[in-house]
């Protein structure tokens, strides 16, 4: 890289010089530095392997902070370089001679020049300024236009993301006795993995009953913090389909750094059939727990589970408890409906494979310290056996039809190399999945 | 107090004492400024390698990624004492040291007016910071972040887990608490020392400008540390009272209970101190450079009035600016316009110091000193953060920056190429006059130019990371982020900013034992601790020098003129005790003379030095011993026969004491 060499090119050999040559390296290093910013600006080429820069921006609202941070950019460079060749030039103009016994004229200072130095920044500011206030209040009154919104309230999690789709109502508990829906009405409800049409506009309605989180997505939006007793929004309108990361951006607790989740804008004929398959009611026979081995019903031992997570239609009617402060809002677990469409296990952590699935069961934490599912589950807590039906069963979560990822890559099943997940754990195989639980239509 | 003497009208006395004790109990009970001057520099330097030390920890983590190298938990410790440490164990004493020694040389004092108080200040210190260093044998040291946003610091259990029980947070909150004292007790002292002890002659606007950068830093922490006491307070209330001021809602098990508590009153609370904080760290630096960029160019500083109103504007307005802090906690496009507003309006004044240190090397016979390399240097890094700091000034571009790498970049520009480098420069800048020693030229000028290239293949690729959308306090990342090659980067770096210190402890120890004899005066400067021995004796001054210009020696040494150009300044009256003294006059007269003329109008500051005591330590150690009885009250610890939470009151005793006993103890 170019910044390495300007940087290593003022190595500190050229100390004690008299002449100029160390005040030119030095100013050669930071024009270095200053083309390296240009290079981070203008390397706008290969996102996949930046899923978190934001200078590659994919909505209106992010194009409008990009247009700002450039105009803001130039202005500084300018500033920067105009600065710099100030204290650079004065350094070697004005050195001091071998034996210069006069003094040189005892200058206090000069007005004109203080008032300039004092107008002409401000002027500066002042053009920065005005755009800036004029892209707030258009933020602001756009994310208040809901209208023809898609409603997607999010909870912040220690340390998960919680995703309810309000406009969409779910299935209940199907009884058993005579297949009629029983239970509380529900709305869609997903962990760590948004998914969205693009082409609407979308407001996410940011909440937690916990600690303060913060809700970013570089390449859509700038970022709102999560925090308990206000209602943050945010609103923007995917342009592009494709897969876009978020991350937690105030720090949450122990596993702050492992707070992911992913954006899939997909086509809005796609966003209605995952909706739909979302949102189907279960068959009877899925939500009863096995006896016999069979691994489309859950297993005895996901009774454990069932403590906190909660699976639509089934029975398993999780503990609402939230952590400390609010536990009436969201569930104390992700919601596992669906599981085995899931990218990520334990908020983009890992990879949702059935090794990983079974690494994870087996002690929690030992992959994310401090989680809350290592209190119930510890090293040895459950027996081999048990996490190998608890992993059949829950890759098995999946609708009869595939997972409904949009075609053709984008947005799609993510590539391996670029996914950020952590690969420490062997990806291997997929085993030959068991039948997918019945979807009832 | 301390300062009242009886006037001894024959000859300028000589101080009863002038030979130093060097012993421990010397030092421990030391109410010199000097002396403590140096505890503080000494204390404050460990502080800062340890802090270093830490964030080297963290950049070997960082090395590469999904490196395990420590555990999370341990990595939020280790970046909440990094920076804890740093603002308030490391910059801030390393400021008040210089504080402490220089400033009552420059204004030709004796000491500072509250000498007993000022020790106080020092003990008050080292118990905060003994407090906050002690977390780490009780295996719970701080973990929620140097800013501490509620609720994560709240002590809360729920149905699926729990935070904030552990003491972890209590060591941070009082020790926080007890380095208030000590900072707020160490400001009121200066301040009234530089309003009332000035000598002669040395009007405000003839102070050396680090004087005024000290006064207005006072004045800074005496009105901002409130806030945080305040927030402090009230943080200590909910996890020891099991009141609820910053959570909104609890539940009781059946019923959701709203508390009309608020998260969000902590981060006003904190940011209103924590803003005015920043120019607490760099206010000083900006002293310390005004000081020695004139003297290496040889040029009085270029528009002495405009930097003091500068400083005055830039503390002013810092307590304005604080909700820039929180631009992405959706308080809406109004509040944030105004605040961005201010926020740039501080950007004015900050850019006019630059210029003007710039019109100072200007047409200046410059002498790159290793102070001045170090001093030349903050104005060259110092711009690059303020200029950061205006692209976050605008909000939208904030909801990238903030709380990720970006900012992490621009605050190190601020506060290591800005404070730590006008440190640095100081400790090169009065190394001689405070060990009567040259410290090694070639020595420091390898370790400016080492500095300077760790310090940026360290930083500046962090505005890199930000930009790549790398948040802030993560302790490990995924191989996918994209973020590997430039952590590497920085982190080697950071080892070459580490191996940096190392040069500059050598220096010091080798110039301690060889450097070269300094005399009084070997930069050719201007101000008045120029003008006596190096070290200077304990009572600074045979004589309290009378001053009729705002560069004293150098008017002294060149005349009025102090080089062509140089206007000599209108005569100024001095008003004391009622009688006046046309200052323009008195150098004509012979010492004697002009001593008598002093004595005569009524001038008491005669040689007289407080006594040492040991009440200021006894009351510091009070304070200590009750904050970690506090500590260990809940959970409740007792050892065997001893019960921990029972120091609370023996420190309360042991507070009292102290101060009972320095109540009345004779001041001279």
């Amino acid at each position: 890289m170019s910044g390495r060499d300007g940087i290593g090119s003022e190595a500190p050999r050229t100390v004690g010089q008299r002449g100029p040559r160390p005040v030119w390296q030095r100013f050669g290093a930071m024009v270095a530095l200053a083309v390296l910013v240009l290079g981070t600006l203008s390397a706008c080429g290969d996102d996949n392997t930046r899923p978190y820069t934001h200078i590659s921006p994919t909505t209106g609202v992010a194009d409008d902070i990009q247009g700002l941070y450039k105009l803001v950019f130039w202005m500084a460079l300018v500033v920067f370089v105009l600065v710099q060749f100030l204290i650079v030039y004065a350094a070697m103009r004005f050195r001091r001679k071998r034996n210069q016994n006069t003094r040189p004229p005892q200058i206090h200072g000069n007005k004109t020049l203080e008032i300039a130095w004092t107008i002409i920044p401000a002027l500066v500011l002042l053009t920065i300024l005005v755009p800036t206030i004029q892209t707030m209040y258009e933020f602001d009154a756009q994310a208040d236009e809901v209208d023809d919104a898609l409603v997607v309230n999010v909870y912040g999690k220690q340390w998960w993301w919680e995703v309810h789709y309000p406009q969409f109502p779910v299935s209940q508990y199907r009884s058993p006795a005579d297949g009629s829906l029983v239970g509380e009405p529900q709305v869609l409800m997903t962990a760590n993995e948004v998914r969205v049409p693009v082409g609407r506009k979308v407001r996410f309605n940011l909440y937690s009953n916990n600690v303060i989180h913060s809700f970013y997505i570089p390449r859509m939006s700038g970022k709102m913090d999560v925090i308990p007793g206000h209602e943050n929004y945010l609103a923007f309108t995917p342009r592009e389909v494709g897969t876009f990361y978020g991350e937690c951006t105030e720090f949450c607790g122990v596993s702050h750094a492992w707070m992911r989740f992913v954006v899939k804008a997909v086509e809005p004929a796609q966003f209605d059939a995952w909706v739909a398959a979302y949102s189907a009611p279960p068959s009877v026979v899925s939500q009863q727990f096995s006896t016999d081995g069979d691994v489309t019903k859950p297993p005895a031992s996901f009774g454990l589970c069932v403590t906190c997570h909660n699976v639509n239609g089934t029975t398993a009617g999780a503990a609402r408890g939230g952590l400390a402060t609010d536990p009436t809002s969201v569930n104390a677990a992700p919601n596992l409906t669906l599981f085995g469409c899931r990218d990520t296990i334990a908020a983009g952590l890992l990879e949702n494979t059935p090794e990983n699935l079974a690494t994870w069961l087996d002690n929690p934490a030992a992959v994310k310290e401090g989680n809350f599912m290592s209190s119930a589950i510890k090293d040895e807590t459950l027996t081999d056996e048990q996490i190998t039906e608890l992993v059949n069963y829950l890759e098995s979560l999946k609708p009869a039809e595939g997972c409904y990822e949009p075609p053709g890559g984008e947005g799609g099943p993510t590539n391996p190399d670029v996914v950020p997940v952590v690969s420490s754990v062997p990806v291997g195989q997929q085993p030959a999945l068991p039948a997918p639980p019945p979807v009832a239509s | 107090m301390a300062t009242i003497a009886q006037p001894q009208p024959q000859t300028i006395a000589r101080p009863a004492v002038t030979t130093r004790s060097t012993g421990l109990w010397s030092w421990l009970t030391t109410v010199d400024h000097k002396r403590i001057g140096i505890l503080y520099g000494v204390t404050a330097f460990l502080y800062l390698l340890i802090g270093g030390l830490e964030a080297m920890v963290m950049r070997v983590q960082l090395a590469a990624p999904e490196n395990d190298l420590i555990s999370q938990n341990r990595y939020n410790e280790f970046f909440t004492m990094h920076g804890t440490t740093m603002i308030f164990l490391a910059i801030m004493p390393l400021s008040s040291a210089f504080f402490n020694y220089v400033v009552p040389l420059q204004i030709g004092a004796r000491d500072v007016a509250f000498p007993r108080l000022n020790a106080f200040s020092y003990w008050v210190f080292v118990a905060g910071g003994l407090i906050l260093s002690l977390s780490w044998l009780a295996n719970a040291a701080p973990n929620q972040g140097w800013y501490g946003y509620a609720p994560l610091t709240e002590r809360l259990s729920g149905a699926a887990g729990t935070y904030g029980i552990e003491r972890n947070v209590d060591f941070w909150a009082l020790g926080l608490q007890v380095l208030g004292v000590s900072s707020v007790a160490a400001s009121l002292n200066f301040v009234i020392t530089i309003l009332n002890m000035r000598a002669p002659g040395v009007t405000l606007m003839r102070m050396p400008i680090f004087c005024w950068s000290t006064l207005i830093t006072s004045i800074l922490i005496v009105l901002a540390f409130p806030a945080i006491t305040v927030a402090l307070i009230l943080l200590s209330m909910d996890r020891f009272a099991g009141t609820h001021f910053y959570i909104p809602s609890i539940w009781d098990g059946t019923n959701l209970i709203l508390t009309g508590g608020d998260p969000l009153l902590w981060q006003h609370l904190f940011w209103v101190f924590g803003h005015p904080e920043v120019y607490i760290l760099i206010l000083p630096a900006f002293g310390i450079v005004s000081e020695i960029i004139p003297v290496f160019s040889r040029k009085p500083l270029f528009g002495y009035a405009v930097m003091v109103y500068a400083i005055a504007a830039i503390a002013f307005l810092g307590f304005g600016v604080w909700v820039h802090h929180m631009f992405v906690t959706g308080l809406g496009p109004t509040p944030n316009a105004v605040f961005s507003a201010s926020t740039m309006l501080i950007a004015i004044p900050t850019g006019v110091k630059i210029f003007n240190w710039v019109g100072t090397m200007w047409g200046g016979q410059i002498k790159f000193t290793t102070p001045m390399l170090f001093a030349v240097g903050l104005v060259s890094q110092f711009t690059i953060g303020g200029i950061s700091g205006v692209m976050h000034a605008s909000p939208p571009i904030d909801t990238h920056h903030n709380d990720t790498y970006f900012v992490i970049a621009h605050f190190h520009y601020v506060l290591f190429g800005g404070s730590i480098f006008a440190l640095l420069a100081g400790i090169y800048y009065w190394f001689p006059k405070i060990t009567g020693k040259l410290m090694d030229e070639r020595l420091g000028k390898i370790h400016f130019w080492v500095t300077f290239v760790g310090f940026n293949v360290t930083f500046f690729p962090m505005h890199f990371l930000g930009l790549e959308g790398m948040p802030r306090r993560y302790a490990s990342y995924a191989a996918g982020s994209g973020w590997g090659f430039w952590n590497l980067i920085v982190s080697s770096g950071s080892f070459v900013l580490g191996a940096s210190f190392l040069i500059f402890l050598y220096n010091v120890a080798k110039s301690l034992q060889h450097g070269k004899p300094a005399g009084n005066d070997p930069w050719d400067a201007a101000t008045l601790e120029w003008s006596i021995p190096s070290p200077p004796p304990v009572y600074n001054f045979r004589e309290i020098p009378i001053v009729r210009h705002r560069d004293p020696l150098w008017e002294e040494k060149y005349g009025h003129a102090g080089g062509e150009g140089h206007q000599a300044e209108e005569s100024l009256d001095i008003s004391i005790a009622g009688k006046t003294i046309s200052v323009g006059e008195v150098p004509d007269e012979d010492p004697t003379e002009q001593a008598e003329r002093r004595l005569d109008a009524g001038d008491t500051h005669d040689i007289h030095m407080p006594n040492a005591s040991f009440y200021p330590l006894v009351a510091g150690l009070g304070l200590f011993l009750s904050m970690m009885g506090l500590i260990f009250s809940y959970p409740r610890l007792p050892i065997g026969a001893l019960d921990l939470p029972m120091l609370t009151l023996a420190g309360l005793v042991t507070f009292l004491v102290g101060i009972y006993g320095w109540s009345f103890e004779p001041a001279s």
